[in-house]
C-alpha cells in the first residue's frame, strides 16, 4: 500500500514537532497552574512517559516486524476484537488530530488574526498537511527534515535572545511542598510526550528500523530539551505565578525580546514556526490516522482517503467545541485522560499479551 | 475514451481551482496596510469621575517622523510636530478607546506603545483595574515603560519635547538610563500580585519651556511607593537613589561627600555595583543583610588630597562605603518605618529562603516587614583616579601629601 | 448566509471528487464505495453543523467519559 520508506532519521525528525509544536506554546501555562515555580520540573517527569512509549512501540513492532498497531492488535486479540480496537485508535487519532488543529487555529486567530474565522484557519493548514500526505510518508519526512532543524534553530536563538533578561533567582524555592505539584503539572506534557507513540503507525515504513529506536531517542532529548528551555526561559522571566496567567506566555515572553532596542518585535519568529511545526505535526498524525484507516479496511490505496478525512478532522474539531476556553480545558484535563488509556495502558497490555503468546507458541 | 474524460475533467478542475483562488487572493480578514494604523506610542489614563477614566492617547503622524525635519523650519511651528495626542472617556480603556476611534481614521493600533502612565489621581484611588487591558489585548506589549505623572497624564504626554522627537520617547530614554526606576509592565504585573503587594512606579515630571507651544521636557522625580494598587507615598529623587541600590538596580550613579579631615568634597563615579539580599530567620526573628559591593572611578577631586597613596585610597574607600550605607539606610527608615510598604524586594527574599515560614506570615506581611531587622553592609572599591594623579590649580606645596 | 456557507462546504466537497475521482483505478471498487460513504458522510456532517453549530459532537463523549478522571486531578 505504501511503496515510500523513510530512514530512522527522517523518522526523528517527523516525531519531533508531533510533541513540541502544539505543545510549547499551551504546555507552560498548564504546568505553571499546577507546580507554580518548580514548572520546569515537569517537563522532565512527563518526559519518562516518552521513553515508556516509544520503548513499548518499539517491542511492539520486533515481536510483529513489518506490521502496524492496526495490524498487530488483530493478530495479539483476535480479529473481532482486534478490529474493535482499531476502530476505537482511529476514533483516538481523529480526535487527537482534531485537537492539535484546534489549538493552533485558537492560537492564530487569539494572538494574531482575531477576525478571520476560525473554519479558514483550521481548513488551511489541514489541507497543506493533507497534500503533503497525500504525496506519501516520503513527502512527509523530507518536509520534516527540512523543517524541524529550523525550527528547533529558531526555538534556541528565541530562547538564548531572552537571557538579558532572565532572573534565574525566579526558580526558589526549590520543591517547597515536595514533589506532588510537579507531578500535578507532568499530567498535562506526558499526553504530548505519549504522542511518540505515533510511530507505532510509521515503524514498517522505516529503511534502517534497528536505528528507529536510535533516533526516537535522539527526538526524545530534543523535545525535552525544547521543553525545559522554554519552561526555564519563561519561569526566568515571569516566574511561576505569572506564567499561570498568560494565555500564551511564550508569545509574551518573545515580545518582551528587545536586544538594543534594534531587534525586537520578533512574534512573527513564533509565528512562522508555530505554522511550520503544526504543519509537520498535523502531516504526521494524519498520515497515521489515514493509514491506519486503509488497514482497518484492508483498502489498496490510502490516498483517496485522504481529503474527505482531513475535512472530517476539521470538522469535528469545532464540533460541540463553541470557545477556546472549552478547547483548552479538553486539551487540557481530557485528553490527557484518554491518552493515558490509549497510548500507555493498552499498547503496555497488547505487550504482555503478544510476549505471552510469543512463547507459547515457540514454547 | 477514458483519457478523454480524464483530460476534460481535469481541465474543469484546473479552471475551478482557479476561479476559486480569486476568494482567497482577495486577501485575509485581518489584512492591515501599514498606512491604514494610527500607532499609539503612549498612553495616559486619568480618572475623571467616580469610575469613569480619561484616556488620552498618544499617535505617531508617520510622515512627520524619521527626524531631520527640525533643521528646515528653525524651531518648528505647529504644523509639523510628529505626534498629536487624542483624548476620550469612559468606563473601560476598552470604552474610551472605541470613542476615541471614532474620531481617528486609521486604526488604533497598540503594538507600539511603549509608555503607559497612570495620572495622580488615578493612582490615588488604584491602577490595578486599569492593568488588566494591557494584558488582555492582543497588540500591547509587556514592554512597556510604566510611569505615575506628577499631576494629570494627559499633560505629560502633550509635551512637545525639545531634544527629543516625542514625549513617549523622551519618556523611553530615561526609563533606560535607569537614574530613576525602571519599570516595565511586566514587573508592574508581577509585583502587583506578587508577595510583598508593594509596588515602586517612577514620578514623572513636566516642565514648560514654552507654554503657549506646550514646549518642554520631562524629568523623572523620585518614586511613587504603592501599597496594593494604591499609592502610599513618594520617595524623593535622593531616597530613590537608596532604593535602587537595595534593589540592585543601579547603574549610573555618582557619589560625592567631604572625606575626613577635609573641607572640599570629593566626586566618585560609579563603575558596577552589585546587592545582594541574605534573609536569614533565628529564633523567630527576622534579618535581613543587605550586601553591597560597588567599584567606583574618581571623577571629581575638590580636595588638595593626592591619591597615589594606596592608603588614602584604602580610607576613601571605607568612607565611600560608609556614605552609601547612610543613604541606603535613610530609605530604609522611609520605606519600612513610615510607608511600611516592602518595595524592596524582602518578600520574595524570604519566601524563596524559607518558604514554611514565610507561608505563615503571608497574610500580615505588611506588620511583619516593620519587625523585620536590617543591616547594611557595603564594601567599595575605588579603582582608578581618572586621567590626573593629583588635584588639579593648587600648588604643589599646599597639596596634602602626608 | 447558512445556504451560502453550506454553498461553500459543498463547493470544497465537489473539488474533494473531482480531485480524487479520476486517480482511483476502474478495479477499485472498495475504495471508490468507501470514499463515496465518507466524502457524503463529512457533507452532511459539515451541513449539520451549519444549521446546528451547538450539537454535541465526538469530542463531547469523550468529555463525558473522562470528566470524573478530571475531579481526581484537581
Amino acid at each position: 500500500m505504501e511503496t515510500g520508506k523513510i530512514s530512522a532519521s527522517q523518522l526523528g525528525c517527523m516525531m519531533y514537532p508531533v510533541v513540541i509544536a502544539t505543545g510549547i506554546v499551551i504546555i507552560p501555562s498548564i504546568t505553571a497552574k499546577y507546580a507554580g515555580q518548580d514548572m520546569w520540573l515537569s517537563p522532565i517527569l512527563a518526559s519518562l512517559m516518552g521513553i515508556l512509549v516509544i520503548v513499548v512501540a518499539i517491542k511492539l513492532h520486533k515481536l510483529y516486524p513489518g506490521q502496524t498497531i492496526m495490524e498487530y492488535s488483530v493478530s495479539i486479540i483476535g480479529k473481532v476484537p482486534g478490529k474493535l480496537l482499531g476502530f476505537i485508535y482511529l476514533y483516538f487519532y481523529l480526535l487527537m488530530n482534531a485537537g492539535g488543529t484546534r489549538i493552533y487555529a485558537d492560537f492564530v486567530t487569539g494572538a494574531f488574526f482575531s477576525e478571520t474565522p476560525l473554519f479558514v484557519i483550521l481548513a488551511t493548514i489541514m489541507l497543506v498537511s493533507s497534500f503533503a500526505v497525500r504525496g506519501g510518508i516520503e513527502v512527509v519526512g523530507r518536509s520534516a527534515e527540512m523543517v524541524v532543524p529550523v525550527y528547533a534553530l529558531v526555538l534556541t536563538i528565541l530562547c538564548l535572545l531572552l537571557i538579558p533578561d532572565l532572573n534565574p533567582k525566579n526558580i526558589l524555592p526549590i520543591m517547597p511542598d515536595g514533589l506532588m505539584p510537579s507531578i500535578k503539572g507532568a499530567y498535562t506534557p506526558q499526553s504530548w510526550f505519549a504522542e511518540f507513540f505515533v510511530i507505532a503507525f510509521l515503524l514498517p515504513y522505516v529503511k534502517d528500523v534497528q536505528k528507529a529506536g536510535k533516533w526516537g531517542m535522539i527526538s526524545w532529548i530534543f523535545v525535552v530539551m525544547g521543553f525545559m528551555a522554554t519552561n526555564l526561559s519563561l519561569l526566568f522571566l515571569f516566574g511561576g505565578e505569572l506564567t499561570d496567567r498568560f494565555n500564551y506566555p511564550l508569545l509574551d515572553a518573545v515580545r518582551y525580546i528587545s536586544i538594543a532596542e534594534f531587534l525586537q518585535h520578533l512574534e512573527s519568529l513564533v509565528m512562522a514556526i508555530w505554522v511550520a511545526g503544526t504543519f509537520i505535526k498535523l502531516a504526521v498524525v494524519h498520515y497515521a490516522l489515514v493509514i491506519g484507516t486503509a488497514q482497518w479496511l484492508n483498502l489498496s490505496n490510502y490516498k483517496p482517503l485522504v481529503f474527505p478525512l482531513g475535512f472530517l478532522t476539521v470538522l469535528v474539531s469545532i464540533w460541540g467545541i463553541s470557545s477556546e476556553m472549552e478547547a483548552a480545558n479538553y486539551s487540557g484535563t481530557i485528553f490527557p485522560s484518554f491518552s493515558i488509556v490509549m497510548q500507555t495502558c493498552i499498547p503496555l497490555i497488547l505487550l504482555g499479551i503478544g510476549i505471552l503468546r510469543k512463547r507459547n507458541n515457540s514454547g | 475514451m477514458t483519457k478523454g474524460y480524464l483530460h476534460s475533467s481535469r481541465k474543469i478542475l484546473l479552471i475551478l481551482l482557479t476561479w476559486s483562488s480569486l476568494f482567497v487572493l482577495s486577501g485575509c480578514w485581518d489584512r492591515v496596510e501599514i498606512n491604514d494604523l494610527a500607532i499609539v506610542l503612549a498612553v495616559g489614563i486619568d480618572k475623571i469621575e467616580d469610575d469613569q477614566i480619561e484616556l488620552t492617547v498618544q499617535l505617531a503622524i508617520p510622515s512627520q517622523m524619521g527626524g531631520g525635519k527640525q533643521q528646515g523650519s528653525g524651531s518648528g511651528g505647529q504644523g509639523n510636530k510628529p505626534t498629536i495626542t487624542k483624548k476620550a472617556s469612559g468606563t473601560t480603556i476598552a470604552e474610551a478607546a472605541s470613542i476615541l476611534q471614532q474620531r481617528v481614521p486609521r486604526r488604533i493600533f497598540w503594538g507600539h506603545n511603549e509608555v503607559i502612565v497612570f495620572g495622580k489621581e488615578l493612582a490615588g484611588s488604584g491602577i490595578r483595574e486599569y492593568v488588566d487591558f494591557f494584558a488582555h489585548h492582543p497588540e500591547p506589549r509587556l514592554r512597556s515603560f510604566i510611569f505615575v505623572s506628577e499631576e494629570k497624564a494627559s499633560t505629560v504626554l502633550e509635551v512637545i519635547p525639545n531634544i527629543e522627537q516625542s514625549s513617549s520617547q523622551f519618556a523611553r530614554e530615561l526609563a533606560r538610563f535607569q537614574i530613576g526606576l525602571k519599570v516595565t509592565l511586566k514587573d508592574l504585573l508581577k509585583n502587583i500580585s506578587g508577595e510583598s503587594r508593594a509596588v515602586a512606579l517612577p514620578r514623572l515630571e513636566y516642565e514648560f519651556d514654552n507654554l503657549n507651544e506646550k514646549k518642554g521636557g520631562l524629568n523623572i522625580n523620585g518614586t511613587a511607593v504603592f501599597k496594593g494598587d494604591k499609592i502610599e507615598g513618594y520617595l524623593s529623587d535622593k531616597l530613590t537613589r537608596g532604593l535602587l541600590w537595595v534593589r540592585n538596580e543601579v547603574h549610573l550613579a555618582t557619589v560625592s561627600f567631604v572625606p575626613e579631615n577635609e573641607e572640599r568634597y570629593m566626586a566618585f563615579k560609579l563603575l558596577r555595583s552589585n546587592t545582594q539580599l541574605h534573609p536569614e530567620i533565628k529564633d523567630g526573628k527576622w534579618k535581613m543583610t543587605i550586601s553591597i559591593t560597588t567599584e567606583d572611578d574618581v571623577i571629581e577631586n575638590q580636595t588638595n588630597m593626592v591619591l597615589t597613596d594606596p592608603k588614602v585610597v584604602a580610607e576613601l574607600e571605607k568612607q565611600l562605603a560608609g556614605e552609601i550605607d547612610e543613604r541606603i539606610e535613610l530609605t530604609l527608615k522611609k520605606v519600612q518605618t513610615e510607608m511600611q510598604a516592602d518595595v524592596l524586594g524582602f518578600a520574595k527574599a524570604f519566601a524563596q529562603k524559607y518558604p514554611d515560614e514565610w507561608d505563615q506570615v503571608k497574610g500580615n506581611w505588611e506588620e511583619k516587614f516593620t519587625e523585620v531587622e536590617i543591616e547594611v553592609t557595603s564594601k567599595a572599591y575605588i579603582r582608578r583616579l581618572g586621567m590626573s594623579t593629583k588635584p588639579q590649580g593648587i600648588p604643589e606645596k599646599e597639596l596634602n601629601e602626608e | 448566509m447558512n445556504w451560502l456557507s453550506f454553498f461553500g462546504v459543498s463547493i470544497v466537497v465537489l473539488l474533494i471528487i473531482l480531485y480524487e475521482w479520476p486517480k482511483m483505478e476502474e478495479n477499485q471498487v472498495k475504495e471508490k464505495r468507501l470514499f463515496i460513504v465518507l466524502v457524503f458522510g463529512t457533507w452532511v456532517i459539515a451541513g449539520m453543523l451549519i444549521f446546528f453549530p451547538d450539537l454535541p459532537g465526538p469530542i463531547d463523549l469523550i468529555t463525558y467519559l473522562f470528566s470524573p478522571m478530571e475531579d481526581i486531578i484537581e
